[in-house]
């Protein structure tokens, strides 16, 4: 009886283990910032970066696990140009008064060998939840070389409808497909 | 013989017409980014708010030009330090070089649309030859202002040693990928 506690009891210790994920790491706000890219009356390709970006990743590399957990402060949104910047947090595009965030909460992430190479997830915007896969086009662990603290640095991309988000304003003038770049880097906890 | 003479003044006038055409550009639809790779970890970005020139172009005789100036104060990376250290002399020495330009030399077409644009970027007041490819390009009329309007993405790469800005090499690349939307509305 013992021996089948000490088995459960080392059991749901593994599995906690398991669904942390591994080593958790936290968003650095300093080098991580998403853009986005959108066509503009077919003429040319508009951009757009959010300033504050807050989350964190967990990631368990032998296992080949981890998970990651984004936020977005769409307030932060920088174009360039203040008119077009205030048009966005307007009730039109991102409507910052009523959805204060955009969120971004893996379900899986796939590896290619020993580097992360794809994170599927949800994405919400303007309260709309719906899958958004980040293909990881960079990805090094290492120690940072000022800091020396353990750091992960990646880029990915992803492509969405914001439709599928209910932001329609300007379609197709301004492109319903939407592309992201995002660079991230992230210190272990 | 007055008609004939009508008709060949008037098909005369056509390739007068189809001359190069001038542009203004639109800086709200113009800002050129640029990435660099950070320490091995992740591509950082950086963009330039302010961009004027003047771009002409004859789509028949497939010639054009292109004058650009971008304003070294106006960078922009979302992130107030980096910027005023950009700003400084280990970098962009915007209180010495105020700007950085870009003037055509030779442009390639294919068909009638601008391919690539050859000429010379000055930064930090050294000049070298840079090559623009231009991934995409258009023509239309602009939906609300009606005025003509050409439109293009462009791209390059550089390395910024060979402008004399070389700190950080290698934690910050060398290598520099531009990626830059130009608008432009005809004069």
């Amino acid at each position: 009886m013992r021996l089948l506690r000490a088995a459960l009891a080392t059991g749901l210790l593994a599995a906690a283990t398991a669904s942390s994920g591994g080593e958790v790491y936290t968003v650095d706000p300093r080098h991580t910032f998403p853009t986005f890219e959108v066509s503009h009356l077919g003429l040319s390709t508009q951009r757009g970066r959010f300033n504050h970006t807050e989350g964190e990743i967990a990631l368990d590399l032998p296992a080949r696990r981890g998970w990651v957990r984004i936020q977005i402060d769409p307030d932060s949104v920088d174009t360039g140009d203040a008119q077009l910047e205030a048009i966005l947090r307007s009730e039109t595009f991102f409507d910052t008064a009523s959805h204060r965030y955009i969120y971004f909460r893996s379900t899986g992430m796939e590896f290619t060998g020993d580097r992360l190479s794809r994170v599927r997830g949800d994405l919400t915007l303007l309260g709309v939840t719906r899958p958004l896969d980040l293909q990881v086009t960079g990805f090094r662990c290492g120690p940072h070389p000022v800091t020396k603290q353990p750091t992960c640095g990646a880029d990915a991309t992803a492509v969405l409808k914001r439709s599928d988000f209910g932001m329609t304003r300007h379609i197709p003038a301004v492109g319903d497909e939407v592309r992201l770049l995002i660079q991230v880097e992230a210190t272990r906890q | 013989m007055k008609a004939i003479l009508a008709t060949l003044a008037a098909a005369a006038a056509f390739p007068a017409l189809a001359a190069p055409e001038s542009y203004s550009v639109d800086s709200r639809h113009t800002f050129p980014s640029f990435e660099v790779n950070h320490l091995g970890f992740s591509t950082q970005r950086g963009r330039f708010n302010k961009t004027t020139g003047k771009i002409t172009l004859d789509r028949e005789a497939k010639t054009g030009t292109v004058e650009i100036e971008i304003d070294a104060a106006s960078v922009d990376t979302g992130l107030d330090k980096l910027e005023e250290h950009l700003v400084g002399e280990d970098f962009f020495d915007v209180a010495k070089h105020p700007t950085l330009t870009f003037k055509s030399r030779s442009m390639t077409f294919n068909g009638d649309k601008p391919a690539s644009v050859a000429g010379d970027f000055t930064m930090l007041g050294v000049t070298k030859p840079v090559t623009l490819t231009i991934n995409a390009f258009n023509c239309g009329v602009h939906p609300i202002n009606k005025k003509n309007v050409c439109g293009a993405d462009a791209s390059a790469t550089l390395k910024r040693s060979e402008f004399g800005m070389t700190k950080y090499v290698p934690g910050v690349s060398d290598e520099v990928k531009l990626h830059i939307q130009v608008e432009a509305f005809k004069d």
